[in-house]
């Protein structure tokens, strides 16, 4: 039914006219007009001058009084509340436990957001140095051309940049300088080490020490048998394993062989590697160190001529006081010179034997080795895993509990404020009331 | 707002209405001192009356006044039944249909006899009336429109139906 005017539908059934009828009968009597006068009256006379002195003092007892009279109002506010929702207030209740949890986790969220970009941070300072690193040495050593033969002189290609070929015409300048040190090295104290060593030239170019890396990741069908296959070949070429090492699982097994192969097979070996699988990734690297090699034989020749300069001396000496004096500078170029010999084989080794790492990986087989098929779960385990759950269940219900706590305490600013601003409402109307 | 009105002017005008007003709300032993409090409040607010008409603001004040009587009592606000009540008149028949009215009246809630009161019996529009209960025109009309719906089926179920042809 559409609505009419509501005052035609209280015509209907007389009811607009009982209701008048009703209210004319409540009126007041005419003694009870004049008495309710008389009481208006002294109402009037007795407040403002009984009062208003008065009210100074009472003032702040009133506004005392003022005071728990809100927070009773506000106990009362939430009990009108109750009153009037009932169980409603469950959803707003629920809204806030909600927007609690969503706070709780908000903070989470943004920390670990943080802190998953302070890694990548601190990762790009990193490279920073690294690339440096690289730039420099080949600004230093000229071009490391990867698989470059020790044909070429790196140094001396069309691709090297002005500033390396800075490096190495310099080098070149201290290379006669070293000429000369080594020819005349019989005569030479030990602070000729300052001198910047540079590579002996054979027929006008130098012989370049390169170590070579070589990462490999092969596919294979079955890793043992790939494993027992590079075994024997790297043995073959007159290699050695360095480091093996195999994992196998019912659906997946996989291998990692570190192996040193002569540097003058290495290309052999890399040619016998796609017999042994489907090659995925393949990674050769050299570094050139020859600077440092030649620079340690440099120092090394010196040490040995300062040595030989020192028997010589020791020969000549006649007291035990003149031996014991040349003895102890002798032992400490032994010291040195051992140091570097050690340092130059393992160059040697490093140059002689590249590195490869071998990385096997199986055909994804489609045929699934079904292993074990009857693993039924024990009854003690079950009753044990139903304890565990409602465990799990209870402790989840008061995280969550939690959480909405915790939320709880996020929004009390809010809420304060909200109070505030309310009691503040309150007050200014009051104060405007009794204006 | 300086109406130029005497004490007695207000009262004489606004004086029905007031009594009207309270004495279906308060309880008999105070309602003297209630509309008392009520005329002195609308005198003293006066000067700061800013409108055209008394009765609509009058009435606000009365309605504030007997908010704060039931909050400082703790009492619910509730309409006083006719046993409390004399009537002037008692012509037997039209008693027996008041003291239903009455009756059906306490049993509707405050709002509902707050409506019919402003806007049938004291005659105020519905924006007057709106404003004095803090709620929309639209709020007004639909508590009307269904405080006449209780009141019908209150005031018939006290077996008085015929009440109506009075």
């Amino acid at each position: 039914m559409k609505k009419k005017d509501p005052i035609s539908l209280w015509q209907e059934d007389g009811d607009l006219s009982l209701m008048n009828i009703f209210f004319q009968g409540v009126g007041a009597s005419l003694e009870e007009k004049e008495r309710i006068k008389q009481l208006a009256l002294v109402k009037l006379a007795e407040e403002p001058l009984g009062s208003k002195t008065a009210e100074r003092g009472a003032m702040t007892e009133k506004r005392f009084a003022g005071l728990i009279f809100w927070v009773l109002g506000i106990a009362g506010f939430f009990k009108s509340l109750w009153w009037r929702w009932r169980w409603k207030l469950a959803l707003p209740v629920a809204l806030v436990a909600l927007v609690g949890i969503g706070l709780g986790i908000m903070p989470n969220i943004l920390s670990r957001g943080m802190s998953m970009n302070q890694p990548q941070m601190s990762a790009a300072i990193r490279v920073a140095p690294d690339t440096r690193g690289i730039t420099f040495r080949s600004a230093g050593a000229g071009s490391a051309a990867p698989g470059g033969g020790v044909t070429g002189n790196g140094a001396y290609n069309d691709k090297v940049q002005p500033q390396a070929k800075a490096a190495t015409s310099s080098s070149d300048g201290a290379h006669s300088n070293t000429q000369q040190s080594v020819a005349n090295s019989n005569s030479l104290g030990p602070q000729n080490n300052l001198v910047t060593a540079s590579p002996p030239v054979t027929d006008g170019h130098v012989e370049r020490k390169l170590v070579q890396n070589l990462d490999v990741t092969l596919q294979v069908a079955q890793v043992d048998k790939a494993v027992e296959q590079i075994t024997g070949q790297v043995s073959q070429l007159g290699g050695y394993i360095v480091d093996a090492q195999q994992n196998s699982s019912d659906s997946n097994s996989s291998g990692r062989l570190l192996v040193k192969i002569p540097t003058g097979r290495l290309d052999e070996f890399r040619g016998k590697i796609p017999a042994l699988g489907k090659v995925l990734n393949q990674h050769l690297t050299s570094n050139d160190i020859t600077d440092q090699y030649y620079d340690t034989q440099t120092r090394l020749r010196s040490w040995e001529a300062e040595e030989e300069r020192y028997l010589v001396i020791l020969k000549q000496a006649k007291t035990v006081d003149e031996v014991l004096k040349v003895e102890g500078p002798l032992g400490n170029m032994r010291v040195q010179i051992e140091q570097l010999k050690g340092q130059i084989k393992l160059f040697d080794n490093q140059v002689d034997f590249s590195t490869i790492s071998l990385q096997l990986v199986p055909v994804a087989n489609p045929n699934l080795k079904v292993t074990d098929p009857w693993q039924p779960v024990a009854w003690s385990k079950t009753w044990r895993s139903i304890q565990d759950a409602f465990l799990k269940t209870i402790s989840g219900t008061w995280n969550i509990l939690n959480y909405g706590l915790v939320g709880l305490g996020y929004i009390s600013p809010y809420v304060t404020v909200l109070v505030l601003v309310w009691l503040a409402y309150r007050f200014w109307l009051r104060w405007r009331h009794k204006e | 707002m300086d109406t130029g009105l005497s004490f007695e002017d207000i009262y004489e005008e606004l004086f029905p209405s007031i009594y009207r007003f309270v004495r279906v709300r308060i309880p008999k032993s105070d309602v003297e001192d209630v509309a008392a409090e009520i005329m002195v409040k609308v005198w003293r607010a006066l000067p700061s009356f800013r409108g055209l008409s008394l009765k609509p603001w009058a009435l606000r004040i009365a309605y504030h006044h007997i908010a704060d009587y039931y909050r400082n009592h703790k009492r619910v606000p509730k309409v006083i039944p006719l046993e409390e009540m004399s009537l002037g008149s008692d012509h037997s028949e039209q008693w027996l249909t008041l003291l239903s009215v009455s009756q059906a009246l306490a049993k509707l809630s405050p709002n509902h006899v707050t409506v019919i009161q402003l806007r049938l019996v004291e005659g105020l529009s519905a924006s007057e009336t709106a404003g004095i209960l803090g709620i929309t025109r639209e709020a007004v009309d639909s508590l009307l429109y269904r405080a006449k719906k209780s009141f019908r089926i209150l005031y018939q179920g006290f077996g008085t139906a015929g009440g109506g042809q009075i």
